[in-house]
């Protein structure tokens, strides 16, 4: 982790807003892509990471360390998300209407599947969670138990389980 | 032949195992098909995932508008502490002049209330020694009242037309 952004974490936690502004520049990305993995949609994504920063900002004075901003953020976005899941749980099957698409395109003869991203959105959120944590933030295991407050094991056996899931459904598709 | 380790391919495919462990997987995987079968698609996954989320971007002006909620959110919250302030300094003036002037103030509002209870007193002794005096301003009153209600049913009435 480089001095400068140490740096910032420092002054943001001393209430400058320019410092903050910028931590959101550098970690916008990776906390949008989180949410939006997770809840599929964009303006619920914005929402949730609007929120987090906002959360982030106030409670910035309980952050234990400058140098753990990063998996911290990542911390809240991750709650937020499914949170905002257990109140308004997802419709969890893909809509009628790509259901009559799919069947149309396979009458044609056209093998069209479902695509990676509906067949994420067809698993629970604590797998997607971990798939996206892995894959797309690239955090190891270890730190992944620390960020998700769970033990190792169940990192490992949650990531497997959620990976064969994935697959089953892109399977699906498939017949 | 080892039981087929289907628990452990995703670890093994993201590098997480013990050098003993791993070994055991690798010698599984040169003689099982549909294990290798599951680790080349997981490993597939693991890249399209990769490949698909990470063109995502976020909004440009994200930041703005999180600076800007926080913004609202400090003048609102600042706003609250003023309408808490206003009756806090109010209630604390009152106890300060209390402490300072207790004795006096008992005082003053005792021989105020005493006041009050002469003026009354004499206000009614007045009108019932002179009648005409208090029924004139009865009638004045009643007189009054009468005309102003008839005035706001007049405005009422052209109102509603
Ligand atoms: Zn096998």
């Amino acid at each position: 982790m480089d001095e400068e952004l140490h740096r910032y974490v420092h002054e943001a936690r001393l209430g400058n807003k320019e410092a903050f502004t910028e931590l959101i520049r550098r970690f916008k990305g990776n906390v949008y892509r989180h949410a939006y993995g997770m809840l599929g949609e964009r303006m619920e994504a914005e929402d949730v990471v609007q929120e987090a920063f906002i959360k982030a900002y106030y409670s910035l004075s309980r952050l234990e360390s400058d140098y753990a901003f990063a998996t911290w953020i990542m911390r809240i976005v991750s709650n937020l998300c499914l949170d905002r899941l257990k109140k308004h749980p997802k419709d969890q099957t893909v809509s009628n209407e790509r259901m009559v698409e799919l069947a149309a395109e396979q009458q044609g003869n056209t093998h069209l599947r479902i695509t990676l991203e509906e067949a994420m959105q067809q698993l629970s959120p604590e797998h997607r969670q971990v798939i996206l944590l892995h894959d797309v933030q690239g955090y190891r295991y270890e730190e992944m138990a620390a960020l998700l407050d769970v033990p190792l094991g169940t990192v490992k056996s949650r990531l497997n389980a959620a990976r064969l899931a994935l697959r089953n459904e892109l399977k699906k598709g498939d017949e | 032949m080892m039981d087929h380790p289907i628990d452990w391919l995703s670890a093994y495919i993201d590098d997480e195992l013990e050098a003993d462990q791993r070994q055991l997987i690798e010698d599984h995987l040169q003689h099982c098909e549909s294990c290798a079968a599951v680790v080349h698609d997981m490993m597939e996954l693991k890249a399209q995932v990769a490949g698909f989320y990470l063109t995502i971007e976020p909004p440009l002006y994200l930041e703005q508008q999180v600076i800007q909620a926080i913004n609202n959110k400090s003048s609102i919250d600042s706003w609250i502490r003023a309408w808490f302030a206003v009756p806090l300094a109010g209630i604390l003036c009152l106890v300060t002049l209390w402490f300072l002037f207790g004795p006096i103030l008992v005082r003053l509002v005792s021989a105020l209330f005493k006041f009050v209870l002469a003026a009354f007193y004499l206000f009614s002794n007045m009108a019932t020694s002179i009648p005409s005096v208090f029924g004139t301003v009865v009638i004045i009153a009643v007189m009054l009242l009468m005309i102003s209600g008839i005035s706001l049913r007049r405005l009422l009435r052209s109102t509603m037309q």
